[in-house]
């Protein structure tokens, strides 16, 4: 099966080597796309005509969002960005707090424990569950906090969503009855 | 343009006005790892501002692009890419799992196989179970963006806006309850339309809340044989709980064996998994429930599901199970989670496929007779029951 697959797509270059020759061997992967509009650096909101989105945040892993402005934006689409720019800030505020605590208390129970990071992985892996497990139980009532206030702002964000989408297209039909008459 | 081609040993100088902290760019200045890195004998990038080539074999998983800011949702260019985001929001490879354990429940049940409701009852649930995916992408944004598994999602990377997937889920839904209540059966669409509240309304959310979320879990992954029965035959039969109660206790082996090697990520990001907060219990209904695979296998000819063929032929493939899960359960690591997964995944299809070939009865043609109103079944045999004849065999069932 492997060999049809290779032979169907085109060749790749044959490299010889017992630690590639697993991966050739495999589905070739496709070539990166061509994505339309990248950007390398943060743009401004003013600049762009569409939302962007970035590369995942190193402390709270959750990937930053530049919302643009229209230069005719109306009360709702501005109700919306606010909307999102807020709920944005406090997930990566959350994240980045929490993930700092994370690999805090888990550094200082490799330390006070005097874990070997380098053991064989089962070892490791076993006495760093305590560690998950403590951490897991502590911040249960967290995690629900979080959970249920999360859910009823991606809901607000999902309606605001929904109306600007459905003022867009009156605006649409409005335009084209319009031009009809 | 220009050309940067990485030898074994040499550093590069990377001259790309690029922002630094894009790390898949490991091609360029993955000189750190050139002890490590298998023959990376060549590897040529060629970046103006539109066109990118990476060929280096190191990459997993290949970024949307070498320019880290995109426009959010992604513009589409080529033809076909919205069928693929869809197939990705309705996590297409589970989803046809579930089509798979839907048909084998409707080619179980015993009643004439139609062939258009066979196929209505295919589609609604793989409708509802893409539905049901969305919504669950939909909800955990921020938690897979957390796990290293899950960080290459379509809503966590933004490809998709969440208004238009939960617009696909609400459409994929209306449609498979529509295909399921119209073209199958009302009790059909009814298990559907439960398993989706569920899964959506109940799973997800308690994920982060207790433990009890991987049974609910697995009483939604033994729901959509018993939608394949209900669909052929208009009822649930005690045989539709044998294969249901299956899905029910295969779950565990594999569920437990999966969560193993992800316990960080669980804990960072908060799921409540057996494998983070009690591990001997991980392992015991690992054990427990490969052993009630076993058991309920031998109950399957008691109910006329299969026949007394079927015992012996599925206990080599369970008594593995039950002893892998044994192994997993004595000394759980990287290595016996694994070798678990693996087989759990082997071992459903087997399992499905020797219920299909040993099915005790394959009903033909239901005839009605006016003058005397008794309904007759005419079914074949496939294999000799133990020990009568391979002979069709016509039997008067009452009314039903």
């Amino acid at each position: 099966m492997h060999k049809c697959l290779t032979l169907a797509l085109p060749v790749r270059k044959q490299i010889s080597s017992p630690f590639i020759k697993h991966y050739v061997t495999a589905a070739p992967r496709r070539r990166p796309k061509v994505v339309q509009g990248a950007l390398a650096e943060r743009p401004d909101p003013h600049a762009v005509k569409c939302d962007y989105i970035g590369p995942p945040d190193k402390l709270s892993n959750l990937r930053p969002y530049v919302r643009h402005i229209d230069k005719n934006e109306t009360e709702l689409a501005k109700k919306l960005r606010l909307k999102q720019l807020e709920v944005e800030a406090w997930n990566i505020d959350f994240w980045t707090r929490h993930n700092k605590r994370f690999y805090d208390e888990k550094a200082d129970f490799i330390r006070l424990h005097k874990i070997n990071v380098n053991e064989t992985d089962d070892t490791y892996a076993d006495r760093m569950s305590v560690f998950y497990k403590t951490f897991l139980d502590k911040n249960r009532r967290l995690h629900i906090m979080y959970n249920i206030s999360w859910y009823i702002k991606n809901f607000d964000m999902l309606v605001l969503a929904f109306m600007v989408s459905c003022q867009k297209l009156f605006a649409i039909v409005k335009r084209y009855g319009g031009k009809k008459v | 343009m220009f050309r940067i081609f990485v030898r074994r040993k040499n550093y590069i100088n990377l001259q790309l006005k690029i922002s630094t902290d894009f790390q898949p760019i490991r091609c360029a200045a993955s000189t750190v790892n050139k002890s490590e890195a298998p023959n990376t004998s060549h590897c040529h990038q060629v970046n103006n501002q539109y066109n990118t080539e990476i060929t280096n074999a190191n990459y997993t998983k290949l970024p949307l692009g070498i320019l880290p800011w995109v426009p959010s949702p992604i513009i589409n260019t080529e033809g076909n890419q919205m069928c693929r985001q869809y197939k990705k929001l309705a996590k297409f490879r589970l989803t046809s799992l579930v089509v798979i354990t839907t048909m084998s429940g409707y080619a179980m049940a015993p009643a004439p196989f139609n062939f258009t409701m066979f196929v209505m009852c295919s589609l609604g649930t793989g409708l509802m179970s893409a539905a049901a995916n969305a919504i669950n992408q939909y909800h955990e944004v921020p938690f897979d963006s957390q796990m290293s598994r899950t960080k290459n999602r379509l809503l966590v990377t933004g490809q998709m806006s969440s208004l238009h997937a939960v617009g696909f889920a609400v459409a994929s839904a209306i449609t498979g309850l529509g295909i399921l209540y119209f073209g199958v059966n009302s009790l059909t669409a009814l298990l559907g339309a439960g398993n989706f509240f569920l899964y959506t309304s109940i799973y997800t959310p308690m994920k982060r809340f207790s433990i009890m979320n991987t049974w609910i879990g697995s009483i939604v992954g033994a729901l959509p044989p018993l939608m394949g029965w209900a669909g052929c035959t208009g009822s649930l039969d005690p045989g539709s709980l044998i294969l249901a109660g299956l899905l029910y206790a295969w779950q565990f082996p594999h569920f437990n064996a999966l969560s193993w090697n992800l316990r960080q990520d669980y804990s960072r990001a908060g799921y409540r998994m057996m494998a983070v907060t009690n591990p001997d219990l991980c392992r015991r209904t690992a054990y427990r429930y490969s052993i009630a695979i076993g058991g309920l296998s031998l109950l399957a000819p008691v109910f006329d599901v299969t026949n007394g063929w079927f015992v012996l032929e599925s206990l080599p493939l369970n008594l593995y199970f039950v002893y892998l899960a044994h192994k997993f359960n004595q000394s759980s690591n990287g290595g016996s989670s694994r070798k678990l997964f693996r087989y759990s995944l082997l071992h459903l299809p087997a399992l499905m496929l020797l219920f299909l070939a040993n099915k005790k009865r394959w009903y033909l043609k239901e005839t009605f007779d006016e003058t005397t109103g008794i309904k007759k079944e005419i079914c074949i045999t496939h294999l000799p029951k133990m020990p009568s004849s391979l002979v069709p065999v016509t039997t008067a069932a009452g009314a039903r």
